[in-house]
């Protein structure tokens, strides 16, 4: 580990860029290596028995609308929460009980949520 | 003439091809291993014939691959399709860059040279935030298809993630506490000095995090999105050639970070009571660690069926989630208060306990009579109490 942060951060970059090139990579051997002409009667979608022409993107009901909602409600927990996690022990017991209370109305959303039914399958 | 070689960039870019192409070369003995270990499970034999006890199938299998006809159905919308899967892969490699794969070279002395490809200061919130982007390689992947299969597959992906990610995260957070950083080194660092692997302290934590990850990476019971008998292949339905086989690299690269992060977080990553302070055998420790995990993902595989999808959802949300609140609290205090590791270790026991009974009571509870009105008259019939029958409205059909 380098004491400097900017470079530890460049060196996990480093990875993600050398990941693209691979993806890249992966593309381009698929198209030099693989059949060049292919049938056009392959192309449509297998299902309803070969029919084709129906609409995929249809507006159907989504069952957990909800649960997204409640979920960036979490994320956003979490992300406080980890920091948090780290520091609350130097900053001593005020810190601690700050986050209890953070903790008491997450927990009272929880079952509010629960109780009007939001992670139960909607029929 | 060699200088060169010190500059943290050079030996990142080394670093980090090294790192990629041993995942790969773990990705395609994975599939190896998986098939042969399920095999034995099951009492077949498996993959045999290619080399000995079936060594080079990886070989012909990526050979095969790469000559296949990558199928791209005309109603997909062409660039997305084509984007998605990469997305996965990229996703997938660039969250191991943080994971620590061995001790540096010297103990306790860190060069540009060590086992690590980037020791980021936020470690894990780096894993967490990238892996969570790899609901887009999935969602977009099946919405671009053009299939509904696909579609479906694809939102159910990203329900189970949402779901899931919470708790995952929430597990994690206890161990945080203890180890008072979010640096991966430093957290292996935290429990060589504390002398405990924080699965003694955090059993309820670790647990959490296994169910959890194992959902993240849509494995088996988990593995509703590619469920086959109700969505064909769900997102992959579609992806064929190479195109595919990157999907699977992802799936499986994700299933090695999981491993590589439960051996991190609460086996003491590289560490093995001392032993690591010898130059390299700090590597061996770690691959053996992750490869227990990868083993127990293939074994769950072979052992439990598929899990019901609300009760999926529920799972997720009625149970892990509060267990993971109820967790970081009790952490959280033995922390606060300065008590010995062993008071949060035995809590998460009893609760895990408590728990298990708890489920088991609902297993084995009674069944409930209902009357289902058919055509020509009713038929009453016992099931069990938990299951909730749907309603249909009537439709007037022309």
């Amino acid at each position: 580990m380098t004491d400097n942060v900017p470079v530890e951060y460049a060196l996990a970059a480093v990875m993600l860029m050398v990941a693209i090139g691979l993806g890249l990579l992966t593309l381009a051997l698929g198209r030099v290596f693989g059949p060049a002409r292919r049938p056009q009667q392959k192309n449509p979608p297998p299902e309803h028995g070969g029919r084709t022409g129906h609409k995929t993107w249809v507006q159907f009901r989504l069952r957990y609308a909800v649960l997204a909602l409640l979920f960036v409600s979490f994320d956003m927990e979490m992300v406080f929460m980890f920091p948090w996690a780290v520091v609350f022990k130097r900053d001593g017991l005020i810190a601690f009980f700050d986050m209890f209370v953070f903790v008491a109305i997450l927990a009272a959303a929880i079952f509010f949520a629960w109780k009007e039914g939001a992670f139960d399958w909607e029929y | 003439m060699l200088e060169f070689l010190n500059t943290p960039i050079v030996a990142g870019v080394i670093k980090s091809a090294i790192v990629i192409f041993a995942l790969l070369t773990a990705f395609a003995y994975m599939t190896l291993i998986e098939r042969r270990v399920v095999a034995k499970l099951q009492g077949r034999l498996g993959p045999n014939r290619a080399g000995p006890a079936g060594m080079f199938q990886p070989v012909a299998d990526a050979i095969k691959m790469i000559f296949k006809e990558q199928i791209v159905p005309t109603q997909a919308k062409k660039a997305i399709y084509m984007v998605a899967p990469i997305i996965s892969l990229v996703v997938a490699l660039s969250a191991f860059a943080v994971v620590p794969i061995g001790n540096s070279w010297v103990d306790g002395k860190t060069s540009v040279w060590d086992p690590v490809i980037g020791d980021v200061n936020i470690g894990i919130l780096w894993i967490l935030s990238i892996s969570s982007l790899a609901v887009y390689g999935i969602v977009l992947g099946g919405w671009a298809s053009g299939n509904r299969y696909s579609l479906l597959g694809s939102l159910r992906s990203a329900a189970q993630m949402v779901s899931y990610e919470t708790g995952l995260g929430l597990a994690l957070s206890g161990t945080l506490m203890f180890a008072g950083t979010l640096s991966m080194v430093g957290i292996v660092n935290a429990q060589r000095h504390m002398g405990i692997w924080f699965v003694a302290a955090q059993p309820l934590g670790f647990f959490l995090y296994l169910i959890a990850g194992i959902a993240e990476v849509n494995r088996a019971p988990f593995d509703l999105p590619e469920a086959e008998q109700e969505l064909t292949a769900g997102y992959l339905t579609e992806y064929s050639g190479l195109r595919w086989s990157v999907y699977q690299m992802a799936e499986y690269i994700n299933m090695i970070t999981v491993s590589s992060i439960a051996a991190t977080f609460f086996f003491g990553g590289w560490s093995f009571f001392g032993l690591e302070r010898i130059p390299g055998l700090s590597i061996v420790i770690f691959l053996v660690k992750v490869a227990v995990f990868l083993f127990l993902f293939i074994w769950l595989r072979a052992t439990l069926p598929r899990i019901r999808y609300d009760r999926l959802m529920r799972f997720g949300w009625q149970l892990l989630l509060p267990l993971a609140v109820v967790n970081a609290v009790i952490s959280a205090t033995v922390v606060a208060l300065n008590w010995p590791w062993w008071i949060s270790g035995l809590a998460g026991l009893a609760i895990i306990v408590a728990v298990l009974f708890y489920e088991r009571r609902k297993i084995n509870e009674g069944q409930k009579e209902v009357t289902v009105k058919e055509v020509g008259g009713s038929k009453t019939m016992a099931i069990p109490t938990s299951v909730r029958l749907a309603k249909f409205e009537k439709v007037n059909v022309e």
